[in-house]
């Protein structure tokens, strides 16, 4: 009884340790990414009318949830800057919205009023041929102040190890 | 007596400072943000004043009917932006500056917006301020912003406006000149049709030669203390 109790218990706890760093990973699968859509960048003041974060890195398969925490904002994909087999998302203005990248990919994206002011973002969607469109999209003419921004985009992305073939 | 007219003429000229202030504030503003590799120009006034002044055509703005079209600019609105720099040729040390607008906006004239920063500007521009859909408003009820932006550095160079040569009456501009380190150097220039406009800092004062003067002052400072010491100590003898 003793024996088979304890057994039971050793098993059930060895589960548990095996299946609880697990669970969060589980979740992610289930709960959308936040990409936020502010007046005001909440780590550097200067930069108004923004996606925060601006570059973000996900696993092919995930949802981002692009939410309209301020308003007047909207996410767009940039004609172009996206792969080519990839439908393009345009989300109306105030409305959150959401896009599950299963493609992998560089896309850049946009708030429709605010592009010339250099509301810009990019993802990157991992696995193999996450570089293939990476040319065609740096090659898109922008307009304004997106120029600038997708200048220091490109920087943050290099950065982040993610303009390397292997980060895919 | 004496007291009382001079009492009298302090409050007239103070009364006469304060209209004058009030008339170039109706005129037009102009923020420039120099920076090491970008440039970036905010440019307010009221509507009728803005479209005369770069003889541009107001119909650029959209509308329904005689009122504006608000829904619309959040389609983005630097085509308006756009068609009002387009007779317009701007240059920074001499070379054109590409500036492309990045966005215009109305506002009632009753609740006009500080202009005097770059963020001021990033805030009256955005469309995302806009008035709330369905209000009727008329172009000559509201004052514009408008931002441009080039992707030529400033620091002190000299940036000129070549406006067309449409006859209107002057207009006094208001001008907020930003450094790349921040400093704002206000000062004031008059809009005269067709006549280039320069907009200029102030010379910086040589660092070198200021700091080579000091050491020059203080060296004979030094040489006339020994001198009097010496003379003091020879007296003493003598």
């Amino acid at each position: 009884m003793n024996n088979s109790t304890s057994r039971r218990t050793f098993l059930v706890s060895t589960a548990a340790m095996t299946l609880l760093p697990a669970l969060p990973a589980l979740a992610d699968g289930h709960s959308p990414t936040v990409v936020e859509m502010v007046n005001v960048h909440p780590e550097n003041k200067r930069l108004r009318n923004a996606f925060y974060p601006r570059v973000l890195a996900v696993e092919a398969g995930t949802t981002v949830k692009f939410q309209s925490t301020d308003r007047g904002h909207n996410s767009a994909a940039i004609d172009g800057m996206i792969p080519e087999s990839v439908e393009a998302w345009d989300g109306k203005i105030n409305d959150d919205i959401e896009v599950t990248f299963d493609t992998p990919g560089v896309y850049g994206y946009k708030c429709t009023p605010h592009v010339a002011s250099g509301m810009v973002a990019l993802i990157f969607v991992k696995g193999e041929g996450m570089l293939d469109n990476l040319e065609a999209a740096q090659g898109v003419r922008q307009r304004g102040k997106a120029k600038a921004t997708f200048e220091d985009l490109w920087e943050e992305a290099a950065e982040m190890g993610l303009l390397d073939e292997s980060a895919a | 007596m004496i007291t009382r007219v001079a009492y009298r003429a302090c409050v007239a000229l103070i009364a006469l400072l304060l209209l004058a202030q009030t008339a170039v504030a109706r005129d037009m503003t102009l923020v420039i943000q120099r920076l090491e590799h970008s440039t970036e120009i905010y440019v307010s006034a009221d509507a009728p004043t803005l479209f005369t002044a770069f003889a541009a055509d107001p119909t650029v703005v959209p509308m329904t009917g005689p009122h504006i079209d608000f829904d619309a600019f959040f389609e983005g609105t630097w085509d308006v932006g756009d068609a009002l720099l387009a007779d317009t040729d701007v240059t920074i040390a001499g070379s054109d500056a590409g500036f492309e607008a990045m966005s215009f906006m109305l506002h009632p004239i009753s609740e006009k917006l500080p202009l005097r920063t770059r963020i001021d500007g990033m805030v009256a521009m955005s469309v995302c301020n806009t008035i709330e859909p369905g209000a009727q408003y008329l172009l000559d009820d509201l004052q514009a912003y408008v931002g441009y932006f080039s992707d030529h550095g400033s620091d002190d160079s000299a940036i000129e406006f070549r406006l067309p040569e449409t006859p209107h009456a002057e207009i006094v501009l208001q001008v907020y000149d930003i450094t790349p380190e921040g400093f704002i150097h206000e000062y004031q220039r008059t809009i005269a049709a067709g006549e280039p406009i320069s907009f200029d800092l102030p010379a910086q004062p040589n660092l070198n030669l200021a700091l080579l003067s000091s050491v020059g002052l203080m060296f004979l400072g030094i040489c006339g203390a020994i001198a009097v010491l010496m003379a003091a100590a020879r007296t003493r003898r003598t």
